[in-house]
């Protein structure tokens, strides 16, 4: 009425500001104590698909909606036992047994069973991805009566139960009943849940936010103390999380700024977390192309990066070196291996020796500056430009990545690689990044690496049984690629995030970093 | 004569359509990476890839991979997302409404603002509203655009909390049924107040941050033709026939300020269209923009065609309208 009746140029102005003030006076409404947690993430997983939690933004929800059969205590990397009742592992080591929980359901009522371990196996070992990457040792599954089922390696491998951790099973007849042309339900299990873990899928929002809500029947029991429902839901700004933590619209938020940690550090009410994890940053090789075909080339850009600098000034103390090449809490990780050296007087030699002038070469490098790497380019790029080499930047995302990564014509020069290992076994990060099945198309080998040595010896190291000769191969596999180095080793993350006071019961798994998993968590 | 007008503009639009596939096509072909390799997944055996690359088409030359693309497009397929596995066209319904209701709310602002404010300054010119807007409107213009967002952010959720930070709804909110996407339309038409209200505070700071420098753009534009305006001998006459200052500006000069205004007008809309990218990323929009960005970051061919093509439709629809627009105008102005 009010808009109909007033007259003149004042008129749909008035309107505006009209409306502005009711909109603005919605929020004048007394708060109400929100009865559900919130968790603000930089973006929403690009499927729901238990397969895919390899990827660490996949791991977050998945966690939460599947159960495996095998998985770590929250904050450590001690295994216990989840869907599985009890294991047995065969004497030439390449069987192990399982027997289910009787209790354990999936969201629909239907019983956990042998069939649907042996199904998600199978849809791995068909699909090749995601986790298939740490599990390539497995060869299939038998079921042996409705709650037992074994898992058949090629050869005896000692990281299958850390690995299994993030195996999660589907649901065989749902995922079965919901596949489109043959695709085995990912087109399905993209936006659903087929799990029986811990909280049901209630809605799922592309690009905006995913809801969960706790599951009665789930196997593990409840308590007095846990999160009833939260909401994932994507900020990407890390400013933007940061407000909407201190005004309390937020309960959890994931941070990849050192400054806005320590910015919150001292606002009341708020806790922030530096939690240890096992990711590690690598730099990329294209081992195919010249310059960097020649070892010297490649061993001169590790040593002109600032590592250091790195830790000290770009994250502020929150980061750490490796141990030679592996992270300080990974299997057969030594503090007698020296960190990452940044010696430009080296690697000037080396460069000069590689008969590399200066000027003469300019190589490409990707990144996902969305994740907030563009300063680790800018690291290397100042590095490298001290050696006279020019590198400019392909800031791409992950998938993206991956897809540059498929082809050694196609890939670029260098780039950067987290690797998200599932534990703490050296296999994960040595296995996954330099041996030759991992190349381009066959996973994270983004360096081209192929050295039948090498090979040799990681092949040997996965199927000893013994720690004392496991951790012998590990460390002739790491002079290897000291002097290879198709990889430069950088760093090892530190979680951070930040949460409300009355959020307790957080805690990151060293082999689940980045995920929030909400079962032992509770509001108080 | 105004239909046969239409008519062509609509028939003239096929060449454009084809061109810009065409463009679109060929360029998402120069873009590093491998399509097969983003839809078999990063593990899949060279025989799987093969397969995916067999059954996508993409063993084909590209000339025969566009000429399968049209054929399906005839028929109303857009494809299928190589990232999501979900159609491309199933996809659109989700995240064009959301766009469209951003875009809608910002050129409420835009035009009502920029006009209001427009013809003040150049009533008043030289005074201090002119003054005033002049400093604004070269402030809009400049002012990068995610710092403005941020800055809205900060002051209006973060500071006075009075506005949501982001999303298109309140966490507790359920979204309104479906009828076009559009939560402030569809909560209205269901009688969902509450809901209404809740959309409506979710739009303010980004449809804010993404008009500031429309109103900029069209106020300057409105005040620079109303001065234009307010010169001439029908101006001078009107006022000399005792009509009010007030009936001259808006029943005289405004209507014929309007033609320059209505151009700017329908080149915002048309920017706005591929333009929201960083505010959608900004204030967790989920629409257009984003499914965009994520697009070309997949290197999601299907997706980032879709978009181009759905993007230059509404753009060439928009620009008809506007043309369309001038005759009621100015009549002097016809289409033949």
């Amino acid at each position: 009425m009010f808009c109909s009746r007033a007259r003149g140029t004042r008129t749909p102005a008035l309107c505006v500001i009209a409306i502005a003030v009711v909109l603005l006076s919605g929020s004048c409404a007394p708060e109400t104590e929100r009865s559900y947690l919130v968790i603000l993430t930089e973006g929403i997983p690009p499927t729901l698909d238990p397969l895919a939690a390899l990827d660490s933004r996949v791991d977050n929800p998945v966690i939460n909606l599947y159960s495996a059969l095998v998985q770590y205590i929250p904050g450590t990397t001690e295994l216990s036992l989840d869907l599985a009742e009890s294991y047995e592992v065969s004497d030439d080591g390449r069987r192990y047994l399982f027997t289910l929980r009787s209790d354990a359901v999936f969201h629909d009522g239907t019983p956990v069973r042998a069939v649907d371990v042996k199904y998600s196996i199978d849809r791995m070992l068909t699909l090749k991805t995601g986790v298939w990457a740490y599990l390539t040792p497995v060869s299939g599954a038998e079921i042996l009566g409705g709650r037992h089922v074994a898992i058949d390696l090629y050869e005896p491998f000692h990281g299958l139960l850390g690995a299994l951790t993030r195996f999660y099973v589907a649901n065989s007849e749902l995922v079965r009943a919901n596949e489109f042309q043959g695709d085995l339900g990912q087109r399905w299990l993209q936006s659903h849940d087929a799990g029986s873990g811990p909280y049901r899928l209630v809605s799922f929002q592309p690009e905006q936010q995913f809801t969960v809500e706790r599951f009665d029947d789930y196997h593990g029991g409840w308590g007095e103390r846990h999160i009833e429902r939260a909401v994932f839901r994507v900020i990407r700004e890390e400013a933007a999380r940061r407000i909407a933590l201190r005004n309390g619209d937020a309960d959890w938020i994931y941070l990849s700024s050192a400054d806005t940690l320590e910015a919150l550090a001292g606002e009341p009410g708020i806790t922030v977390n530096r939690d240890p994890t096992l990711n590690q940053l690598y730099f990329a090789f294209n081992t195919r192309r010249e310059p960097l075909r020649d070892t010297r080339v490649r061993r001169a850009l590790a040593l002109a990066y600032d590592y250091q600098g790195h830790v000290e000034h770009l994250m502020r103390g929150n980061a750490e070196l490796p141990y030679g090449v592996l992270p300080a809490r990974g299997e057969c990780a030594s503090s007698d291996q020296p960190p990452p050296r940044h010696d430009l007087v080296e690697a000037k030699r080396l460069i000069a020796e590689a008969g590399v002038r200066p000027g003469e070469v300019e190589l490409t490098m990707a990144f996902e500056g969305t994740t907030g790497e563009t300063p680790f380019f800018e690291i290397m790029r100042a590095g490298a430009a001290e050696l006279g080499i020019r590198v400019t930047a392909v800031d791409i995302e992950w998938d993206a990545k991956v897809s540059n990564y498929s082809r050694p014509d196609s890939s670029t020069d260098m780039g950067t690689i987290w690797l998200f290992a599932p534990g703490p076994e050296a296999h994960h990060f040595l296995y996954s990044l330099a041996h030759s099945s991992q190349a381009g198309d066959g996973g994270n080998n983004f360096a081209w690496y192929q050295n039948p040595v090498m090979d040799r010896l990681l092949d040997q190291a996965a199927a000893a049984t013994e720690e004392e000769r496991r951790c012998s191969l590990y460390r002739q596999v790491e002079a290897l690629w000291l002097e290879e180095m198709p990889f430069a080793v950088s760093v090892t993350m530190v979680g951070l995030s930040a949460q409300r006071d009355d959020l307790k019961g957080y805690s990151v798994a060293l082999g689940h970093p980045l995920t929030q998993n909400l079962y032992p968590m509770w509001l108080e | 004569m105004m239909g046969r007008y239409v008519a062509r503009r609509l028939f003239l639009m096929i060449p454009v359509l084809l061109g810009v596939s065409i463009l679109a096509f060929y360029v998402s072909q120069l873009l590093p990476g491998d399509p097969a390799r983003a839809a078999a997944g990063r593990l899949a055996t060279p025989e799987q890839l093969e397969a995916v690359r067999e059954r996508l088409g993409l063993d084909q030359p590209i000339p025969v991979q566009y000429g399968l693309y049209i054929g399906r497009l005839l028929q109303g397929d857009l494809g299928t997302s190589l990232s999501s596995k979900q159609e491309v066209a199933q996809e659109l319904r989700i995240f064009f409404p959301a766009t469209l209701e951003l875009l809608f709310a910002t050129m409420v602002l835009t035009v009502v603002l920029g006009i209001t404010i427009g013809v003040r300054a150049a009533t008043s010119r030289g005074g201090w509203v002119d003054r005033a807007f002049l400093g604004f409107s070269y402030l809009g213009v400049g002012m990068p655009v995610f710092f403005l967002a941020l800055l809205l952010q900060l002051v209006f959720a973060g500071w006075l909390r009075v506005l949501p930070i982001a999303g298109r709804l309140s966490l507790e909110t359920v979204p309104p049924p479906v009828l076009t996407g559009l939560y402030t339309f569809d909560a209205l038409f269901a009688g969902q107040w509450a809901t209404m209200m809740d959309a409506g505070r979710h739009l303010v700071l980004p449809a804010l941050t993404l008009s500031i420098a429309g109103i900029s753009e069209v106020g300057r534009i409105t005040r620079s033709a109303m001065l234009n305006a307010l010169e001439q001998d029908y101006v001078r006459t009107a006022r000399a026939k005792g009509l009010s200052e007030r009936a001259v500006w808006l029943r005289h000069a405004l209507p014929n300020a309007m033609l320059p205004t209505t151009t700017v007008i329908g080149l915002q809309v048309a920017f706005l269209l591929g333009g929201t990218v960083l505010i959608e990323n900004i204030f967790s929009w989920g629409g257009l923009g984003t499914y965009a960005w994520k697009g070309i970051f997949r290197l999601d061919i299907p997706v980032i065609m879709g978009i181009t093509l759905v993007s230059t439709t509404a753009y060439l629809f928009v620009n008809l309208g506007v043309d369309l627009l001038y005759t009621k105008l100015d009549p002097r102005i016809r289409y033949e």
